[in-house]
């Protein structure tokens, strides 16, 4: 994989387009857990609020980013 | 249009609003007439539930609408740039949420507009209310029950509400019997005669 070793040069070193390409897929990928984690989380019959917590965010946030996708 | 529906069927459209937009979609379709039917109370709802149409059943046959989200494939190479392996990832979420739940997942766009537009009702669902009418003056009643907007749908064969009933495994025509039975029944009780307020 030259091709990624290559890239893991570039996105630790000096060029933006590839340093910036790393963050959006890891925020894309950070994201993605997070649905799949809060989903299992609800589905375990927790609260927004213990939810919240674990995420370190307000209950409100996490419940304006998720309920209307559950439905609840 | 509305002033000849009785307290169930204004129920039911008001339920069909609120899946439209829990679910994305810009318009009423007659699936979402059929879920704000089919989650009562009312007559439609007790002849549904009798012939084993579930709610539940119903919704999970029905895609959700619009702005899916993002559901680009993740960037691997990007990923592997520091130090992440995606692969690694996707093994540790199929072994935890079932194969390809991470690709499965979708993400919200974080812009949203502040105010998403009321759904509109769809020609379609339009044409439902039309046909409910018709039905209730075929049988002289002065009033469109749930049972009626039910027996609308039904008269649509080529509606997305029908296909869906014809997924979840209903039996079309015997379900049209039962309507149409309880509907009558219903008009001769006296019950629900009144339009609503």
């Amino acid at each position: 994989m030259p091709n990624e070793t290559l890239l893991a040069e570039a996105a630790n070193g000096q060029d933006p387009a590839q340093g910036l390409r790393a963050v959006r897929a890891l925020r894309e990928l950070a994201e993605r857990l997070e649905n799949l984690q809060v989903t299992n989380a609800r589905a375990h019959g927790w609260s927004w609020q213990e939810i919240a917590f674990f995420l370190g965010v307000s209950k409100q946030a996490v419940h304006k980013k998720h309920a209307r996708r559950l439905g609840s | 249009m509305f002033e000849r529906f009785d307290e169930d069927a204004r129920g039911a459209v008001v339920r069909a609003r609120a899946e439209s937009v829990r679910t994305g979609h810009a318009e009423i379709g007659t699936e979402q007439l059929l879920i704000g039917l089919a989650a009562g109370p009312g007559l439609a709802a007790e002849v549904l539930k009798a012939a084993g149409v579930s709610l539940a059943e119903l919704r999970a046959l029905i895609p959700a609408g619009g702005s899916p989200g993002r559901l680009e494939p993740l960037d691997a190479e990007a990923l592997a740039s520091i130090g992440i392996d995606l692969d690694t990832v996707s093994r540790a979420t199929d072994a935890a949420f079932g194969p390809g739940s991470l690709t499965r997942t979708k993400t919200r766009k974080r812009v949203r507009r502040r105010r998403p537009s009321s759904p509109r009702m769809a020609e379609a669902s339009k044409a439902v209310f039309t046909l409910a009418l018709h039905a209730a003056l075929r049988f002289g009643h002065n009033h469109i029950s749930s049972g009626h907007l039910l027996l609308g749908v039904l008269e649509q064969p080529a509606s997305p509400a029908v296909a869906t009933l014809q997924a979840a495994g209903a039996d079309l025509p015997s379900l049209r019997k039962q309507v149409t039975a309880e509907v009558v029944r219903n008009a001769d009780r006296g019950g629900a005669a009144e339009p609503g307020p």
